[in-house]
């Protein structure tokens, strides 16, 4: 009885033991042995976890001494998990970046300039060059998304009205978001609060600019910008075509598009696949509608290394792979790819919409409004809630957001 | 007899074990270790640290500055910070009480000895055992100001309900009513403990004295649940003010803007802590607003410790 004690407490004690130096073991080994490499890459998209999975396979292939660990990371978090890590001197060696983050980032010291061999007309210049500082490449460009007006073809024919065009005007957009409109049961148009995907292309449209080229200042308080957000506003409170801002607090705008509650909605081109899925042959998508000019807004991902990487020369391999035609091509079927030339791709998944929009409106494009502090956007989203739930008029609310905002910039 | 073994037995037996003791200490030091450590790293060295971070103005990068009080300084200039205060007071002294009144009178009711008594107990307890997320995302559609079923329930009354999660007088509101919810069933079973403890000679002295249910309840089962009840209020104080993940939850979201009236209005102390370190990496800034919620819950603990002499009956 007693020995068969003894010999549970060694067990448990050389377990415990084994358990606690495990770690320091293993990285011993890890480190000196062999002349194997590894690094960690960090994306955010659970969509295009089997596309990375395949990169890494191929790329594991043709390079046998690099090991890579592509993980998910949740998309809601991602940027605050990121700067936490980096700022502790850690984090991935190689993981995805965004434009509103890019310059912050850069000035923080968390990206490494690169030096990878590529060819850099291969991808549209905009991209390039925002992740670019002072004639330096920091990322190499992922994909580009750019905004579409999606509608649901089976509401608008019974309501017996064509399709949106390409040249829609705002007037032509009001008018049919009416037509469309069965009060209590669905709506024609919805304008929900998304500066990416809603109220800055509208500004754009109106004739607004959005950021001053040095990106100190913002004209978000200009007649143009107070215009565009009027617009939507009236869209809900005048001619009630939208959902209300209590409504948008409370549902979620692609979901409510998916189940026919909505004929119209702007949105990114990520979403195409996803509204595919439910809507089928009736799902249509047109240009965006302009008013005094066409406007729309393009973002770009973008890899970048991290400063503090363990393993550079690795981590440049990678970083030089992910910006091939093969992974473009790759990628193209969840995401419209940077590298020229393999968008077509992407536009044959997508076969009954006419997806070449997307690829078409790169050419009116404005890049996102990014500058080297992120916050600049908190008073717009603030303030648009206030104004959506008329807490706030839109001319009041806009010059707000611009006082605001200018304030941020100028790093008061 | 007894006394006799024992005592003669001490000195021998105390000699023996002391080898044998202190090798058994040995080695519960070496199995508490394991624990012993993680509070070490993960907690003692964190709060330490946060005294210290407290005193700089560090936002994530390399370089860390040394800033002595100013943090604290723009502390108490802060007018977020006062309204996240008095957001977390609100949402204390709302639900406090609420959540202990019923409580005591769930664990009373699930105290009775009736059929499936198990099976209510369980139904009260679930809350507890749910994951804050699945709770959150569940109330957001009974609060949906269009097509909730609260509101619905409401409109079969002829009352038109508010947009629970959308207007700035209601949304604190919302929140406070599935805290309740959700603290109930712990606060039973905690006070069930308290009230099963309670020899049953009292009751059957004071039947046989002629006192009714309710006054048995008011005094007999309040004063000695008193210590539970004690017990109870302190933990709920402290949890209400620290409350976060319901509002992180189920209150609005990051995109509706810091300043929005409905952010405005949940704000709560922790909630600002998160937002002004991970949100905007003011990680000076966020310790300095942690101690200052450390010491305001460390005077209310305190008064209630010392208010406790009053009401309080240990048997």
């Amino acid at each position: 009885m007693s020995t068969k004690k003894s010999m549970v407490r060694k067990t448990l004690v050389v377990c415990s033991t084994l358990a606690v130096l495990a770690p320091i073991v293993g990285c011993n080994s890890g480190g000196g042995g062999s002349q194997t490499q590894k690094i960690v890459v960090w994306y955010p998209d659970p969509a295009q976890k089997p596309i990375m999975a395949k990169i890494v396979k191929n790329f594991e292939a043709s390079h046998p001494n690099i090991q890579v660990e592509a993980d998910l990371q949740s998309f809601t978090n991602y940027f605050q998990q990121l700067q936490t890590t980096l700022a502790a001197n850690n984090g991935p060696d190689l993981f995805r970046m965004n434009m509103p983050n890019f310059l912050n980032y850069v000035n923080k010291g968390y990206i490494m300039p690169l030096s990878v061999n590529l060819n850099w007309s291969n991808y549209p210049k905009m991209l390039v060059n925002t992740y670019s500082v002072n004639g330096t490449h920091y990322g190499v460009p992922k994909d580009y998304d750019t905004v579409g007006l999606f509608y649901n073809k089976a509401l608008f024919d019974a309501a017996h009205i064509p399709y949106p065009t390409d040249n829609w005007t705002w007037s032509d957009l009001r008018a049919a978001a009416k037509k469309l409109t069965i009060p209590g049961k669905q709506w024609g148009f919805n304008s929900y609060i998304s500066g990416q995907t809603v109220q800055y292309d509208f500004m754009l449209q109106a004739g607004a600019n959005l950021l001053s080229p040095d990106k100190k200042s913002t004209d978000l308080g200009s007649p143009q910008a107070i215009k565009a957000v009027q617009f939507l506003y009236d869209l809900m409170y005048v001619d009630k075509s939208s959902p209300d801002g209590h409504w948008q607090t409370n549902n979620d705008p692609d979901q409510t598009f998916q189940t026919g509650k909505i004929a119209m909605l702007t949105e990114g081109d990520w979403m195409a696949p996803q509204f595919y899925a439910s809507l089928k042959n009736n799902l249509g998508v047109a240009a965006l509608p302009h008013d005094v000019r066409q406007g729309n807004i393009i973002h770009g991902t973008a890899w970048v290394v991290n400063a503090h990487t363990k393993a550079k020369d690795a981590a440049m391999k990678f970083a030089e792979y992910m910006g091939s035609k093969d992974v473009a091509l790759l990628q193209a079927q969840e995401v419209l790819p940077a590298y020229n030339g393999t968008q077509t791709q992407w536009i044959k998944s997508l076969p009954t919409i006419n997806a070449k929009v997307f690829v078409d409106s790169v050419n009116w494009a404005t890049s996102y409004p990014s500058t080297s502090n992120p916050n600049w956007e908190n008073p717009f989203n603030s303030e648009m809630t206030n104004i959506w739930l008329q807490k706030e008029t839109p001319a009041a609310g806009m010059a707000k957001v611009q006082q605001q905002a200018d304030q941020i910039l100028a790093g008061k | 007899m007894a006394l006799n073994v024992t005592e003669l037995s001490k000195p021998v037996a105390s000699r023996r074990t002391s080898k044998a003791e202190r090798r058994e200490a040995l080695w519960g030091y070496f199995f508490v270790a394991p624990v012993l450590l993680g509070i070490l790293v993960f907690s003692v060295f964190p709060v330490l640290y946060s005294l210290f971070l407290s005193l700089t103005s560090w936002d994530g990068t390399l370089s860390m500055k040394f800033v002595g009080l100013q943090n604290f300084i723009s502390l108490f200039q802060d007018g977020t910070y006062a309204k996240a205060l008095l957001n977390t007071v609100e949402y204390t002294l709302g639900t406090v009480p609420i959540t202990i009144c019923l409580s005591v009178i769930l664990a009373v009711f699930v105290n009775m000895k009736i059929r499936g008594i198990v099976f209510y107990r369980t139904i009260y307890f679930l809350p507890s055992v749910t994951m804050t997320i699945a709770i959150a995302v569940v109330w957001r559609w009974l609060f949906n100001g269009d097509y909730g079923l609260l509101n619905f329930i409401l409109s079969l009354l002829h009352i038109h309900g508010p947009n629970w999660l959308s207007d700035e007088h209601y949304i604190m509101t919302s929140m406070m009513i599935v805290s309740i919810w959700g603290g109930l069933g712990y606060n039973m079973v905690l006070l069930l403990a308290g009230l099963q403890s309670i020899s049953s000679t009292y009751y059957e002295a004071a039947a046989i004295d002629g006192a009714g249910g309710l006054r048995q309840f008011f005094q007999i089962t309040l004063p000695l649940l008193s210590p539970s009840i004690f017990f109870v209020l302190v933990t709920s104080l402290i949890g209400a003010f620290q409350v976060f993940d319901l509002i992180y939850m189920m209150g609005p979201s990051a995109a509706n803007g810091p300043d929005s009236v409905l952010m405005q209005s949940t704000r709560t102390v922790v909630y600002y802590i998160y937002e002004t370190g991970f949100n905007w990496f003011k990680f000076g800034y966020a310790s300095a607003q942690a101690w200052v919620l450390f010491i305001i819950i460390l005077i209310v603990t305190a008064v209630q410790l010392k208010l406790q002499k009053r009401w309080v009956h240990y048997e």
